[in-house]
């Protein structure tokens, strides 16, 4: 969906639903702190998390800025790098050789 | 061939250093560990000796290992300590950084006093998605950004979403609550997007 799209659904559900309502909604603050941390969200809140990504842009840009950034940093740290693989399979023969008996 | 690390049979076996024990585990995890170090910052020989540092600790204390928490997360625990002796060593990691309070400068930066993204999505909103995935592909971009974070968010960041640790043993190997490492984690990506965004990005309306 278009980016302006969303902005505006967004502006317009903070501005068309009732003030008692918004307060029990989730603020982008939590959602932030949820999409950072899943592991220990409730089933209610992943839910709440789930509509709330439909309706804001913002958190719905940052949800996707994280899954890049994980990928990103697994391709850094992950990438075979076979003078490497050479280079610890030395380390591994001399630390075995250093701490077990023959 | 798979062997279950946690075995007392196995245990037992290490702590006579036997020789298959020894290079099973060695080997097991070895690669990570140099990982890991590099990740944290290390060159090539720091991480070297650091790993092989790990190890003789390792050794040295396994006959105490009682099986309480899983092996890797005991190596894993010694070797963030090794790492803390070189950061301290070159004076880039003090006590202070350790005992750090949670404060939520970050937080107030990017939200407003209703918690919605601050000044209307137009200041410190994410900015466009494939923009950004363009910046944090590049690997220079990500070092500089790593290079930024404190230490233990870096860890914490690396364990979590690198090796894909557990929440419990990634608390066992820093020795912090499970609320603590939720704040890190958050502050760690945070503080990464941000400077992805605003260092090579510039700020930009959704």
């Amino acid at each position: 969906m278009n980016m302006k799209i969303r902005v505006f659904i967004h502006l317009l559900v903070l501005n068309l639903t009732p003030k008692f309502l918004l307060r029990r909604l989730a603020k982008c603050q939590d959602v932030a702190r949820w999409i950072a941390d899943s592991e220990k969200l409730s089933f209610s809140q992943r839910v709440e998390l789930f509509f709330h990504k439909l309706y804001c842009p913002p958190c719905h840009v940052y949800d996707q800025q994280l899954k890049h950034m994980h990928n990103s940093f697994i391709k850094l740290f992950k990438k075979h790098r076979p003078d490497v693989e050479t280079h610890i399979d030395r380390l591994c023969e001399s630390v075995i050789d250093q701490h077990s008996k023959k | 061939m798979d062997i279950n690390v946690s075995d007392p049979v196995f245990l037992n076996s290490l702590k006579v250093k036997n020789r298959e024990a020894v290079s099973y585990i060695v080997k097991k995890y070895s690669k990570q560990l140099y990982n890991a170090a590099v990740g944290q910052g290390l060159g090539g020989d720091q991480a070297d000796e650091v790993v092989q540092s790990t190890w003789a600790s390792f050794f040295e204390g396994v006959e105490r290992f009682e099986g309480r928490s899983h092996i890797r997360t005991y190596v894993f625990g010694i070797l963030y300590n090794k790492i803390r002796e070189v950061w301290r060593y070159q004076k880039k990691f003090t006590d202070t950084e350790d005992a750090e309070g949670f404060d939520d400068l970050v937080d107030g930066q990017m939200f407003d006093n209703n918690g919605l993204w601050g000044k209307e999505f137009s200041g410190y909103a994410p900015v466009d998605p494939e923009a950004f995935m363009t910046a944090s592909e590049n690997m220079s971009i990500i070092n500089g950004c790593l290079d930024g974070l404190k230490k233990k968010h870096r860890m914490a960041f690396y364990l979590k979403e690198v090796e894909g640790e557990d929440s419990e043993e990634i608390c066992n190997i820093l020795g912090i609550t499970r609320t603590n490492l939720g704040v890190l984690l958050y502050r760690a990506k945070q503080l990464l997007r941000k400077c992805i965004e605003d260092k090579y990005l510039g700020k930009a309306m959704v």
